[in-house]
């Protein structure tokens, strides 16, 4: 029964009538709109939903409205004042405290209620004050910049500026290259970004889905009748209404049905959706179908699953549950291991991680009389789901309109299509209403498509002074029950360890195996940590036999620009040996390899990823990245449409700044309209680091074609040519003469009066041919690669094994940084993301194959508490291929940080540890078996 | 995720609150919720009543006299992290309730929620137990009061009765001679669930130990008092008791003999028993400094 509440929120009295069981959170966003406030896990383990209560934050999860009767409570809402921001929200966004923003109004609401408390913290304080409110992005890096930064403003005192050199090929650049916060910023700091589950359709409902509870199973039956006739119940569907049509990522395996037909194969997949007036009813229906199963031996190690007699996962395919077999066999394996003075081979193991962005995935359908349907989903990639939902609907691109919302991170969580995507539609189809769907924390974990767990037996050779004559590597990745990304994640492993270090001799034998767990996918790095991880712990275990130190053997094999590797990728600009330099000399590495004392270790680790995939995975010859420019009529403004998404990372600012930079007017002059496949033009989206080269070379080019549209009616106004015209900050100026100068504005007006409408379009397609004849030649390859070194100190406490990372100094290859501080703000989000999944991160399962920690109380990832002090460096790069010059770095970033802190822990204690995560009862073995031999000796 | 219906019921006296919960099916006190609304979310708990304990306004009162301090059980984590008397009387207890989950969660749940959650893992137990902490457990007929040590009698199961509430937490005021700490070892540096913990109350009267009350938490189905690393404490000398001497080896080793832990996905049972050997030498050291400050 419902109850009367007066609650005041933001100084505005309400009285509202609330079910008992209504949280105040749901009180705040579904009841009195306030969406500004989010939510993460509800079950208050993240802090997203933090309000202040009476003056004291909250999570807002836990927390009935009935118990916040008479109380006072602020949300993010309330904190500007009218249009000025806050001094917290200001800094947030001045200092690049904000990326997805879905942590952000928790965050500054925390931040807010202890500043009142504590007006004049230092940085410890403030790490611990809001180590309650998760980030995924940012490695809370800028967040305490941001924090340290509104103290100022609110003391009254002028923050101290950055001191900021810029890169050589950014000198001459006057809005690309500047550290310019986010356009998105100032919504999310205020609570007015508008992600998918904070909309409400009119006349909407919402779905649900009942996952299996077997790790393999028969459907024998499903009886949906008493669901059906619960009230509010509008809709159900089981395997048999719907297509028969597989669908996954990779064309070659669609494996996965939209609901299951015949059997489940793992906890969680996806048997019956019901759709019903509120999520209650959802549940209450789901509990009502009855499912009649019949249970099948299941197999969860892939090194299990591979044998003869396994249990099988499909009868029709995967023979031995091998998904996906890559053997690649560069140059003469034999004869180079015969060239080596010494031949070293280890095996290391990789853990089951999950993203974790701080968003659950939501979506809303909703058809119109037309037979169009519009998908509002949080999502990386427009163009995937566009493209699955058409092959799955049997409607033409035309029929379907996908819209990404702002998306509260990815990571590649959310790359491809989902669940909630097709069934939502499904459902809105079947009930003519529209159709919200979300995610439960705990339903993302069983979604899956987490980073794949790999065993990697890697073997190199080396000649005595260091240089690597052939690598062979064998690796194993469990890829649970369904492809998902799969094939090219087992294409990636192996390609990609060749970009970084020259070897002329290289085999690759990869295998992904279907086991009965949550399917696997693509992961911040795609495929590619763990066997970097594993090539730079082997290579500085090589270097320590050898007596070489860790930074010259790879000084020794470094790539280097214009290289062929031998699995035929074209490496251009690369500035790799810069980076080793870089961070030798900011770490201090001389002086302290070797020269620390027990407990303290250091450690370098590198990496280096492709600035987008040179070949798109569903097949055409359309370009990757597309845009249009529209000025408007009067100059003053433009606006960039591009189907590339902006999921926090901030390509949105990026593409405008490429874009502004090439028209020759000012950021603020810039607008961008992304991601919405009726409005931007076909953009490959945010996976494969791939967005600020190509996206920005399309933007460029529009721009480019705008300027020469206002050129050509400005060289008439100034009386010369359009070659002799320049363009910069809003002014259209003869190099020769710049006296000679005209607004650029006025030339645009003059423009679209004689000609109509001054637009631009750009497109980019890399470079035609690239990689080998061989299979599987056409992942791994790129129009440009990224580079980086990271070196990592801790201290690991000798008696419980616990690991402090006290510092990462990180150089960065990514060619011109179109924003340095968007740069620096992917270097240091991916620092803690690795250093978490590194220390904390891993999935467990019963031996039922239930997950046992599909939450963030169990599956713990890093805090504020935990974060090291990060140096990051971009060093001077120009790479010919890409816009102004720039490459990758958000996915680059991550590679490196596996190996540094592997090998620093590895310094410290004296010993290695080869399987992820290294956790303090692992190091404690590790330290307590050496113990045991010296004694032995 | 939801939370099914029920019957909500916010009482202003202790009585009323009794009452509700022995008229109701099946009642639950709500005093913080950060523990109880998680299972009530995963639907773990079945109930038709939850009883709220917000308003009544004894349970927030943190009362001394010559002999003990009250904490009334409503007192939030951080209620207690704040409070001058618990600082000043008992500074363990003050820090136990610091390490609690985030801001947020110490903002909100109590310590009587807390104990009566009975969690093993549970960071105010084990402190208040080598506190020799008693706990008042009041119905609309009577009052009782228990020692916390019989009040917890297995993971998520107390002595607490249908109709009872837990009013106040009593901690006997410690004597100037005696020290106290409490050492947690969690996986990450915040909002961390103890792995292990151990608590320790030390006393010493001209110089030997005349009271020892060592606690390990996370370690059993509910924290254990460590009758063996007690008893060889027992009659020693503040000396004997300080460095690293085969002795103190003996008490940890004792220490974690009386345990008897599990293997979960924060550790094994054997790193477990590792950790409240250091831990407990830790704790042992801390408390034994303390008593020279307070001297």
């Amino acid at each position: 029964m419902k109850q009367i509440i007066n609650i005041n929120v933001n100084g505005t009295d309400y009285e509202v009538a609330v079910k008992p069981g209504t949280t105040l959170l749901d009180l705040l966003r579904e009841e009195l709109r306030l969406t500004g406030t989010k939510k993460g896990c509800e079950l208050g383990d993240c802090g997203a939903c933090t309000v202040i209560m009476n003056g004291k934050a909250v999570n807002s999860c836990l927390v009935l409205a009935v118990e916040a009767d008479g109380k006072n409570i602020q949300t993010i809402e309330g904190l500007a004042n009218g249009n000025e921001m806050h001094p917290l929200q200001r800094a947030f966004v001045e200092k690049g405290g904000i990326q997805c923003g879905y942590c952000t109004p928790g965050m500054i609401m925390r931040t807010k209620s202890f500043l009142d408390d504590n007006p004049n913290p230092n940085s410890e304080e403030i790490k611990q004050a809001i180590s309650g409110n998760l980030c995924r992005c940012t490695g809370y890096t800028k967040i305490v910049e941001a924090v340290e930064t509104a103290v100022e403003y609110l003391n009254g005192r002028i923050p101290k500026e950055i001191e900021f050199a810029p890169q050589k090929s950014a000198l001459n650049l006057s809005v690309a290259g500047k550290r310019l916060p986010k356009k998105d910023a100032p919504d999310k700091a205020t609570g007015r970004a508008i992600y998918t589950d904070d909309m409400v359709l009119p006349d909407m409902l919402y779905g649900k889905l009942l996952y299996s509870p077997h790790a393999h199973a028969k459907i024998i039956s499903i009886d949906t009748s008493q669901a059906e006739a619960l009230q509010g119940v509008k809709a159900v569907l089981t395997g048999k209404d719907v297509t028969d049509i597989t669908w996954g990522t990779s064309p070659p395996r669609y494996d996965e049905n939209v609901l299951a037909k015949d059997k489940v194969r793992y906890v969680g997949d996806v048997v019956a959706a019901v759709a019903a007036v509120d999520e209650e009813t959802c549940c209450k229906a789901l509990e009502l179908i009855k499912v009649e199963y019949e249970e099948l031996p299941a197999v969860f190690d892939p090194l299990e699953a591979m044998k003869d007699g396994a249990p099988r996962l499909f009868n029709d395919k995967y023979e031995n549950n091998i998904n996906t077999r890559v053997d690649h066999h560069f140059g003469d394996i034999e004869k180079g291991f015969s060239e080596a003075d010494l031949i070293k081979e280890a095996t290391f193991v990789g853990n089951r991680v999950y993203q974790n962005p701080m968003e659950p995935h939501c979506a809303i359908a909703e058809w119109d009389r037309h037979g169009k349907v519009t998908l509002h989903t949080s999502t990386q990639v427009v163009h995937y789901v566009h493209h699955q939902l058409s092959r799955i609907l049997a409607l033409p691109l035309g029929n379907i309109r996908i819209i990404m919302t702002n998306c509260g991170g990815g990571f590649g969580s959310k790359a491809a299509t989902n669940y909630l995507e097709i069934l939502s539609i499904l459902l809105a189809k079947k009930t003519g209403k529209p159709v919200k769907m979300r995610y439960s924390r705990e339903e993302m974990y069983l979604y899956g498509r987490g980073r794949h767990k790999q065993y990697i037996t890697l073997k190199i050779g080396v000649k005595k002074d260091g240089t690597i004559t052939a690598v062979q590597q064998k690796a194993i990745l469990e890829g649970g029950a369904y492809s998902s990304f799969g094939i090219v994640s087992t294409y990636y492993a192996g390609s990609m360890l060749a970009t970084l270090y020259k070897f002329p001799n290289y085999k690759y034998d990869g295998y992904r195996v279907n086991t009965n767990l949550p399917p696997c996918g693509a992961m911040r790095g795609h495929g590619t940590p763990f066997p970097r991880f594993a090539f730079e712990s082997l290579l500085s275990m090589i270097a320590d036999e050898i007596g070489m130190d860790h930074i010259d053997i790879r000084l020794k094999n470094a790539m280097t620009p214009e290289y062929h590797t031998c699995n035929d990728l074209d490496i251009h600009s690369c500035e790799f040996v810069a980076c080793l330099e870089k961070v030798r000399e900011k770490s201090g590495w001389d002086m302290k390899k070797g020269k620390m004392p027990k407990g303290r270790g250091i450690g370098i680790g590198c990496g280096g990823f492709v600035s987008g995939a040179g070949y798109p995975i569903y097949r055409s010859q359309f370009p990757h990245s597309n845009a249009i420019i529209k000025v408007e009529e009067d100059g003053s403004k433009a606006v960039l449409f591009v189907g590339d998404a902006d999921i926090g990372q901030g390509s949105d600012t990026v593409l405008a700044q490429s874009a502004a930079e090439a028209m020759g007017i000012s950021f603020d002059r810039i607008s961008v309209i992304s991601a919405d496949s009726d409005i931007t033009p076909l953009g490959f989206g945010a996976y494969s680091s791939r967005v600020t080269l190509m996206g920005g070379n399309a933007s460029k080019m529009a721009g480019d074609e705008v300027r020469m549209k206002v050129f050509s009616t400005a060289a008439k106004l100034l009386n010369t040519q359009v070659e002799k015209l320049e363009a910069k900050n809003n002014l259209i100026y003869n190099k020769e003469n710049p006296e000679s100068k005209i607004q650029w504005e006025t030339a645009a007006t003059e423009y679209f009066s004689k000609n109509g409408p001054l637009t631009g379009k750009g497109h980019y397609s890399p470079p035609e041919g690239l990689g080998g004849n061989y299979k599987g030649a056409a992942v791994g390859t790129s129009p440009a690669y990224s580079f980086s070194a990271t070196v990592c100190e801790v201290e690991v406490d000798m008696e419980t094994g616990k690991v402090k990372v006290l510092n990462f100094w990180d150089a960065h290859d990514c060619g011109t940084a179109i924003n340095p501080m968007a740069v620096e703000g992917q270097v240091e989000g991916a620092i803690v993301m690795g250093m978490s999944e590194v220390l904390f991160e891993d999935e467990v399962f019963a031996q039922n194959g239930k997950m046992l920690n599909a939450d963030l109380h169990n599956y713990i990832i890093a805090t504020s508490a935990d974060m090291p002090e990060i140096h990051s460096t971009i060093v001077d790069s120009y790479e010919p291929e890409g816009p102004f010059g720039a490459k990758e770095v958000g996915e680059g970033a991550t590679l490196p940080v596996f190996g540094a802190l592997a090998n620093a822990i590895a310094d410290a204690i004296g010993v290695r540890i080869y399987n992820l995560p290294i956790t303090p009862q692992k190091i404690l073995d590790a330290i307590n078996s050496t113990k045991l031999k010296e004694k032995a000796e | 995720m939801y939370i099914s219906d029920f019957k909500y019921h916010k009482p202003v006296s202790i009585g009323e609150a009794s009452q509700i919960l022995e008229q109701s099916e099946i009642g639950l006190p709500l005093a913080g919720g950060t523990d109880l609304l998680v299972e009530v979310k995963k639907g773990i708990r079945k109930f038709s009543d939850l009883v709220s304990l917000s308003e009544i306004p004894e349970l927030k009162i943190i009362d001394v006299d010559s002999q003990n301090i009250y904490i009334g059980a409503g007192l939030t984590h951080n209620g207690l992290v704040y409070s001058e008397i618990i600082k000043n009387k008992i500074p363990a207890f003050s820090e136990a309730a610091s390490k609690i989950g985030s801001e947020q969660v110490r903002n909100t749940g109590t310590v009587g929620g807390n104990l009566c959650t009975g969690a093993s893992c549970a960071d105010t137990a084990p402190i208040l137990m080598a506190y020799n902490a008693q706990v008042e457990l009041t119905s609309h007929k009577s009052t009782r009061t228990l020692p916390l040590r019989k009040f917890i009698i297995s993971h998520h199961k107390t002595e607490i009765k249908k109709n009872e509430i837990m009013t106040r937490i009593i901690v006997p005021i410690q004597h100037k001679s005696s020290g106290a700490s409490f050492v947690k070892f969690g996986l990450r540096e915040a909002s961390s669930i103890s792995v292990a913990s151990s608590a320790v109350m030390i006393e010493f009267i001209s110089g030997i130990c005349k009271n020892i009350n060592i606690v390990i938490g996370a370690c059993a189905p509910t924290p254990v008092i460590s009758k063996n690393a007690n008893k060889i404490i027992l009659g020693k000398t503040i000396d004997e008791l300080i460095g690293n001497s085969e002795l103190i080896e003996s008490i940890v080793i004792a220490a974690a003999n009386d345990t008897i832990p599990i293997d979960d996905i924060r550790g094994s049972a054997e790193y477990r028993r590792h950790l409240v050997r250091v831990l407990t030498k830790q704790a042992l050291a801390l408390a034994i400094e303390r008593t020279k400050i307070l001297n």
